[in-house]
């Protein structure tokens, strides 16, 4: 690729993302840095004079660490797994393992609460085999908070670690594991010395969104009442009725941590030694597991899925239930709340409204992904790793942050945005957009790393003009890294909370996130008829997700070869 | 090959559909299209879902009754009150800027009196109609009073209107109570028996305005007691003896958050919250309003009548505030707005608050389970309909009279005191009152020294407060706002080694 053209796809793409990000952002953040007189740091001081905001930050760098090493080791055995063998079922269970892709957060909360609570499921289990007093059932929710969001962190995030593996181990090249083999290497060698290295970019591309993800995690601390990590005392602080700045200044120090660690572990992880392999000539030959084997890779995969689902089955269960209080399974049930919430008013249109939002954001993602991932990667240009870095940040802003920065900026220079009938589509496209690019990003640059750009010299040598070298040569490279970021781009953009929060304000515009959290506030029985209306989300997203692999199995290879 | 695709694109396709189309077939009624309306009233509203259904559906009734016009109820819903607040800052200030009379919103409905009182003395609401058109309202004894309970409900300068009552409360569980082998609470005292350790759900009251309210009321109770039974010392003027069951009963007040918040399974962001978590078991009291415990009793009551949630009122310790309506300044639809806080105080829009679903002029949908402000109202004829016919607000003496002149002044900076001396400091104040609870002897007597070490709460005496208040009051410039921050510091790192000395003075049997 040459300079020239990398560079204007530089220039557009940071003007893009210094105007639809970075200036909305640091117009918010500046707050944090203007004092009386003009610019000061003593806000910023304050924070790191304040034990509270001390251990609020060190707690949510634990939890970032903690849940990424525990989505670590939930997600690399699954896709090696998935990689090397057949077993019974593998087809399906490998979909439904990425049950946690369909689930609105806050309504898997509310689920979650109705299994692990002092009344809930599982106690009652316990009591029933005798495993628990029913004079004192344990607290869940209320004692060990620390491991609870660890756990819910993982079994939210491991799918995007085990996409990207998967999608990393399936361009390796058969050719130098069998070359590792045919030296005398053991398998554990071999793993350590060819398969890991291999597939490094993929590991750090989806390590790196699950550190910062869980680092500036807000939503599940927040249904633990964990309160003191930053990303609830920056949420805290924001909704606070002083308007004090400092809450600002720790936003700016989560953003520096997050990209201080993004920077470091890029320089230790994310180069790989053994440089690019050209495309596999052949695919690894899987190894079948038949009897006891089988069933037993089966089960690990069956397992991991039963415990990733528990919100979700907590969901299926509140939405059918009368009550549900002290049972394994709800005491009554009724199909009431579904005729309530699916037929209420507001639904329908924030069906349409949230396609349009999330495609569009989608669309989007895949264009300047794809775009920013090619500078990454084929261009030598200066500052290309400073882009890198920036194009990460966006998981490093609190969506409330964002969202505010939105407002403000649709009511200032780019109310055209907007338009007179306050229509906030535009705005939200791009939010969604924004907040969701680093995962697409990541996708197409760690398929573009591991994509030989031999061949796609070979295609110009031959004639090919750069748009169809791109098209036929480049892009099916990489087609299937590309597609798992943009389904993992659309799925969080269906669910993305705090922006369609602040941002769609007239009831016309509500997204489903928006809809099932204005059924939540309904008095009564408003969690079980925002839980039916969440199943249905759940249930439109599986569609969704098992299609799109159903119909991209098809394509050159298949996408992870189910 | 190409046969398979196919049907996979098939099976797709109709899965997709057949999703995609159940809310469509499970449509009750026409969905609404805004472009059909002749016109649009702009309410930003705190107020739940159901409130908002019933209120819209009414008023666009009553609307096209009276001019034939359809009006599009354009709700904006950013959250609770202090999402609101700070959008309406914001919106406002760049209003200013851009010399802008309003924002583009008509209505402020529901959010507690404080707000209604903030934004009014910011200049952002206008004089409202109602009081000039329909003065029989405001007049003698079954009119609206000025003041209920101690509490304004409405501006003194008409620029704002209480629509409905409520009061705070105290709601419990039943089963947790049986398990814990407690009886029910009746006041707030109650909420601070050590047996309730990791079992009461509380909100932050620098996040809740309404939740900020209880506290300063229990406050009150406290100094309400204190001016019972003080008596005038020798030499003493009546004032000085008020001030000291001010500074005396302020202490006592403090001392029972504390052991309140030391008793707290969580300081909770949202009070609406606290409802469900102690109807689900997770919590087994709570503080909380009285339609939210209403409508959960109600919701949970078996064939016997019984429910596992009660909501009671503290006995002698809660007043009945307002939950009032505006119109902004520069509203785009003055003349509807005008008409909607009209219709709200008329005989339809107020027992709409607490008619069950489907009696004359009640909801269509769901019971609401809030009372009326009209004191009109409660008679024997329409009560027939209510919800909750046994709650007679205006009905013999209330047992509490909110007198703000005691606490008023120093609203903000007790929420403030409470953040430093309970949430900030909470791990440490929990720790402490559960080894103080384990070194309790048979009679639940606790280490003596190290009980009044840990009830140490001398850096927020009345005195004290006062001067946070005055430094909090100077807040204008950013290096003062610094300087109180750091102050706050200060004393929460104060409170944190008091709370881990009390801990180890436990530890002692001291």
């Amino acid at each position: 690729m040459n300079n020239r053209r990398a560079t204007i796809i530089t220039v557009i793409v940071t003007a893009f993302f210094g105007v639809f990000f970075l200036y909305p952002v640091f117009d918010i953040l500046k707050v944090a840095f203007t004092g009386d007189d003009g610019f000061t740091w003593d806000y910023l001081l304050t924070v790191f004079a304040n034990p509270n905001y001390l251990e609020g930050l060190w707690n949510a760098f634990l939890l970032g660490t903690t849940s990424t090493l525990v989505t670590f080791l939930l997600a690399l055995p699954l896709a090696l797994a998935a990689y090397r063998w057949v077993f019974p079922g593998k087809k399906w269970l490998s979909i439904l393992i990425l049950a946690p892709l369909v689930l609105p957060p806050f309504v898997g909360a509310v689920g979650v609460k109705h299994i692990l609570g002092v009344e809930g499921a599982l106690n009652a289990l316990l009591i029933d085999f005798g495993m628990m007093d029913a004079a004192a059932p344990n607290d869940w929710l209320g004692k060990s908070k620390f491991w609870g969001v660890v756990m819910m962190n993982a079994l939210h995030l491991y799918p995007i670690l085990f996409m990207n593996v998967l999608a990393a181990l399936n361009k390796l090249d058969p050719a130098m594991e069998q070359a590792a083999q045919n030296l005398g290497a053991s398998p554990w060698k071999r793993f350590r010395k060819i398969t890991m290295p291999l597939c490094m970019p993929g590991i750090f591309a989806g390590g790196a969104i699950v550190f910062i993800w869980s680092f500036t995690e807000l939503g599940v601390p927040l249904v633990f009442d964990y309160t003191q990590v930053a990303p609830v005392q920056i949420y805290d602080g924001i909704k606070d009725l002083s308007g004090s700045p400092t809450p600002y200044a720790l936003v700016s120090v989560m953003l520096v941590i997050s990209l201080v660690v993004f920077a470091v572990s890029k320089l230790l992880l994310g180069k790989n030694n053994l440089g690019t392999s050209p495309r596999p000539k052949a695919s690894y030959t899987q190894k079948t597991l038949t009897g006891v084997q089988g069933w037993l890779a089966s089960g690990l995969f069956l397992l991991v899925f039963v415990i990733a689902a528990v919100p979700h089955f907590g969901v299926i269960f509140l939405s059918v239930s009368g009550d549900w209080y002290g049972t394994i399974f709800p005491e009554s049930m009724t199909m009431a709340h579904y005729s309530e919430g699916l037929g209420h008013p507001v639904v329908v249109g924030s069906i349409k409204n949230s396609l349009i939002y999330s495609l569009g954001a989608t669309f989007l993602n895949v264009v300047l992904g794809l775009a920013i991932a090619w500078v990454i990667v084929r261009s030598k240009i200066w500052g290309r790793n400073v882009v890198d870095a920036l194009m990460m940040l966006p998981l490093a802003v609190p969506g409330l942050v964002l969202a505010f920065g939105y407002r403000a900026l649709s009511d200032g220079s780019f109310s055209w945005l907007v338009g007179a009938s306050g229509d906030p589509m535009f705005l939200l496209i791009l939010a969604y957009a924004v907040r969701r690019l680093p995962f697409v990003v990541r996708a197409a640059v760690a398929g573009l790393q591991q994509s030989d750009p031999v061949l796609e010299e070979a295609a110009m040598t031959l004639g090919a003009s750069p748009k169809s070298t791109f098209m036929r040569v480049g892009l099916p490279l990489i087609g299937s890294s590309l597609a798992a970021g943009a389904i993992l781009a659309f799925a969080f953009a269906m669910l993305e909370v705090s922006d369609s929060l602040i941002l769609a304000q007239q009831t016309e515009h509500f997204p489903i996130t928006k809809a099932i959290y204005a059924l939540l506030s309904m008095l009564g029985n408003g969690h079980e008829v925002a839980a039916a209306l969440g199943v249905w989300a759940m249930a439109f997203l599986a569609v969704a997700i098992i299609g799109a692999f159903v119909l991209l199995g098809r394509k050159g290879g298949g996408m992870f070869r189910l | 090959m190409i046969k398979k695709f196919a049907r996979n694109e098939v099976y797709v396709f109709l899965a997709l559909l057949i999703v995609a189309v159940t809310p469509l077939i499970l449509q009750k009624g026409e969905p609404f299209d805004p472009d059909d309306a002749d016109t649009r009233l702009i309410i930003m509203s705190p107020h739940n879902e159901t409130i908002r259904r019933e209120f819209g559906e009414a008023f666009s009734e009553y609307w096209k009754e009276k001019t034939g016009e359809v009006v599009y109820m354009d709700w904006r819903t950013p959250g609770g009150t202090s999402e609101i607040r700070l959008i309406l800052d914001g919106d406002f200030t760049r209003a200013d800027e851009r010399g802008d009379e309003g924002i583009g919103v008509d209505v402020l409905f529901g959010g507690g009196d404080y707000l209604f009182k903030k934004m009014a003395s910011k200049g952002r609401l206008q004089k409202l109609d109602v009081f000039e058109n329909q003065k029989q309202w405001f007049d003698g004894e079954t009119g609206i009073r000025q003041s209920f309970t101690g509490e304004d409900c409405y501006g003194k300068d008409h620029q704002w209107v209480g629509v409905c009552l409520s009061r705070f409360g105290i709601c419990y569980n039943v089963d947790g109570l049986k398990r814990l082998g407690i009886k029910a609470p009746e006041n707030w005292d109650d909420l601070g028996d050590p047996r309730y350790f990791g079992h009461i759900a509380l909100a932050d009251p620098t996040k809740s305005g309404s939740v900020a309210k209880a506290f300063e009321m229990l406050i009150q109770q406290e100094i309400h007691k204190q001016l019972k039974t003080l008596s005038r010392e020798a030499g003493e003027s009546h004032e000085h003896m008020i001030d000291r069951a001010k500074s005396q009963g302020w202490t006592k007040g403090f001392q029972l958050i504390q052991k309140i918040s030391a008793n707290a399974r969580y300081f909770t962001d949202s009070a609406s919250k606290i409802p469900h978590d102690v109807a689900q078991g997770d919590a087994v009291a709570g503080m909380c309003v009285d339609f939210y415990g209403r409508a959960y009793n109600e919701k949970l009551k078996k064939a016997d009548g019984t429910s596992r949630l009660q909501w009671v009122t503290p006995a002698g310790g809660t007043s009945t505030s307002v939950d009032p309506v505006a119109i902004f300044r520069g509203a785009q639809h003055p003349k509807i707005a005008q008409a909607f806080v009209e219709f709200l105080l008329t005989e339809k829009g107020q027992l709409l608050w607490n008619n069950k679903p489907g009696t004359p002029m009640g909801p269509k949908h769901h019971a609401l389970r809030r009372l009326p402000v009209r004191p009109d109202l409660y008679t024997p004829e329409r009560l027939q309909y209510f919800s909750d016919p046994g709650v007679m607000p205006y009905e013999g003496e209330p047992d509490f009279v909110y007198n703000p002149e005691l606490t008023g002044e120093l609203f903000n900076a007790m929420r403030e005191a409470i953040k430093v001396m309970c949430i900030d400091t909470h791990d440490e104040l929990r720790d402490a009152w559960e080894t103080l609870i384990e070194h309790s002897d048979e009679n639940g007597v606790m280490p003596p020294r190290a009980l009044r070490n840990f009830s140490e709460v001398r850096s927020f005496s009345y005195k004290k407060t006062e001067e946070l208040k005055r430094l909090l009051s100077k807040k204008s410039t950013k290096k003062e706002s610094l300087r109180v921050v750091d102050k706050l510091n200060r004393l929460a790192a104060n409170f944190r080694r008091s709370y881990e000395d009390s801990q180890k003075l436990a530890k002692q049997n001291k």
